[in-house]
């Protein structure tokens, strides 16, 4: 199948796993407009093509998944622009909730506000051991305004929940991994290969039965 | 304001100097804090003069004494099935207070007791805490379990002491019992110093995501969204993160 051609994401097939990247590691992988609209477009492609078993979604570099919204392009919206880029946001989400495959992701890095809350639409989430995750939103005047305050609830528990955007806190992988927000999390120098066979076991056996799921990834 | 069966009182924290965390303490510690019509009235009473109150940004409900938090309702009392229907009336308001309500919770947690500490936003537990048959607080113990799992154990009907329920999601955290008002004012502190709007908006989402779908939940996430962006405090906060500094909130 013709891939399209992105500049925010990268997009590639191997064999039937579909791989996104962000791919704006000089921003920290910060998610402006573009980056939604591909990453979209690429979950669209991915929804129509029959060879497409599993989708892994993580990150270029090293340093970072996501550092969530594009706070520069963010606050130079009006009303109307702010409205346009939550539903965008929202909805490119939601698009990853309902594929029918299972998605996979893989959280490189830092994690932060919209980068957590892309992770959440997924099935599984694993984290490298140097992943920072959290909800910083209260921290500027804000709510996670990307599904967190929907999907966080349900995958850690209301108290949890809560905690970690009441407080805006920032964990460590170990932690988010204690509290469920990550599956299980990966040395650095085994994350890439590890992860590769996550998504090939999962591919061998499809299923968006999470708890399937995280034993499947527990036992590669 | 004087109360006989609750005290009252503001604190501040590390963070600001400022006495923005009200503290609600159960005051019998001879009957294990339980529940008596009295106590329902007067901690409904702090609750309108805490809402009304806006330097108060942030409520934690702590009990005098370690040996127990709270016993439910108080066996003595005339009308049990009243008390019940009162205690069910105080707890949607704790549910739905527009400020979060933090529970400290020490020693022995029982019957109407654990649905009192599940309706606040969150729990920190002293390493003594005990939930006697959380199972009776179904509706709102099923929400707590994230895990998969935990939900099973939850509803096991035996008690459940303060390390298996933080891996359970029951409270959020166990600390050791002389620290448990330190690390409730930290974690209070650190949610009263954020912009009030959005704490009031995250947990009213946060409490709907429970009964709404996906498409309605983003829906709620977008109108408050819209409501911080016409803040001060969001420009303030957007502002401070670019400066590197921390933000200076004034509530508007």
């Amino acid at each position: 199948m013709f891939l399209m051609p992105y500049k925010n994401i990268s997009y590639n097939k191997d064999q039937n796993k579909a791989i996104i990247k962000l791919n704006r590691p000089e921003a920290l992988n910060a998610l402006n407009q573009e980056t939604l609209s591909e990453l979209g477009s690429a979950l669209d492609e991915i929804r129509n093509d029959p060879e497409v078993k599993v989708v892994l979604i993580t990150a270029e570099g090293q340093k970072a998944f996501s550092a969530g919204a594009d706070l520069k392009e963010a606050s130079s919206l009006d009303e109307a622009g702010v409205k346009e880029l939550i539903e965008l946001g929202q909805g490119v989400y939601r698009k990853i909730d309902d594929l029918p495959k299972p998605v996979l992701v893989a959280v490189n890095g830092i994690a932060l506000g919209g980068g957590v809350e892309m992770s959440l639409a997924g099935d599984v989430r694993v984290a490298s051991e140097t992943a920072k995750l959290g909800s910083p939103e209260v921290n500027i005047g804000l709510i996670p305004g990307w599904g967190g305050t929907q999907r966080l609830p349900k995958i850690l528990g209301k108290g949890k929940a809560a905690e970690l955007i009441l407080t805006g806190g920032v964990i460590d992988a170990k932690e988010a991994e204690r509290v469920g927000l990550v599956d299980r999390v990966l040395s650095q120098d085994e994350f890439t290969s590890t992860v590769n066979r996550m998504a090939s076991a999962i591919a061998a056996k499809p299923s968006t039965d999470r708890a399937e799921l995280i034993q499947l990834i527990k036992s590669v | 304001m004087e109360f006989k069966t609750i005290t009252y009182a503001k604190e501040s924290s590390f963070l600001s100097p400022e006495e923005n965390i009200a503290i609600i303490k159960l005051n019998r510690p001879e009957v294990s804090n339980a529940l008596n019509k009295d106590m329902l009235g007067e901690i409904d009473t702090a609750l309108e003069e805490i809402r009304r109150d806006e330097q108060a940004r942030v409520v934690v409900l702590s009990a005098e004494g370690e040996k127990a938090f709270c016993a439910g309702i108080d066996p003595k009392e005339p009308s049990q099935q009243e008390l019940e229907q009162r205690a069910e009336q105080l707890l949607k308001k704790i549910e739905e207070f527009d400020k979060p309500i933090i529970a400290a919770v020490a020693g022995e947690v029982s019957g109407p007791g654990v649905r009192l500490a599940l309706a606040c936003d969150m729990r920190v537990a002293a390493e003594n805490a005990k939930f006697q048959n959380p199972s009776d607080a179904a509706r709102r113990l099923a929400k707590m379990a994230g895990r998969p799992g935990a939900v099973d154990l939850l509803f096991s009907g035996r008690a459940v002491e303060a390390k298996e329920a933080e891996n359970v999601g029951l409270v959020n955290k166990v600390v050791p019992t002389d620290e448990l008002l330190t690390t409730v004012n930290w974690t209070a502190g650190k949610i009263a110093s954020s912009a009030p709007l959005a704490i009031r908006l995250s947990k009213k989402c946060v409490n709907k995501s429970f009964e709404v779908d996906i498409v309605e939940g983003n829906k709620l996430e977008l109108d408050a969204i819209l409501q911080c962006a016409r803040t001060e405090d969001l420009r303030e906060g957007i502002r401070a993160v670019f400066e590197k500094r921390s933000p200076q909130f004034k509530g508007r």
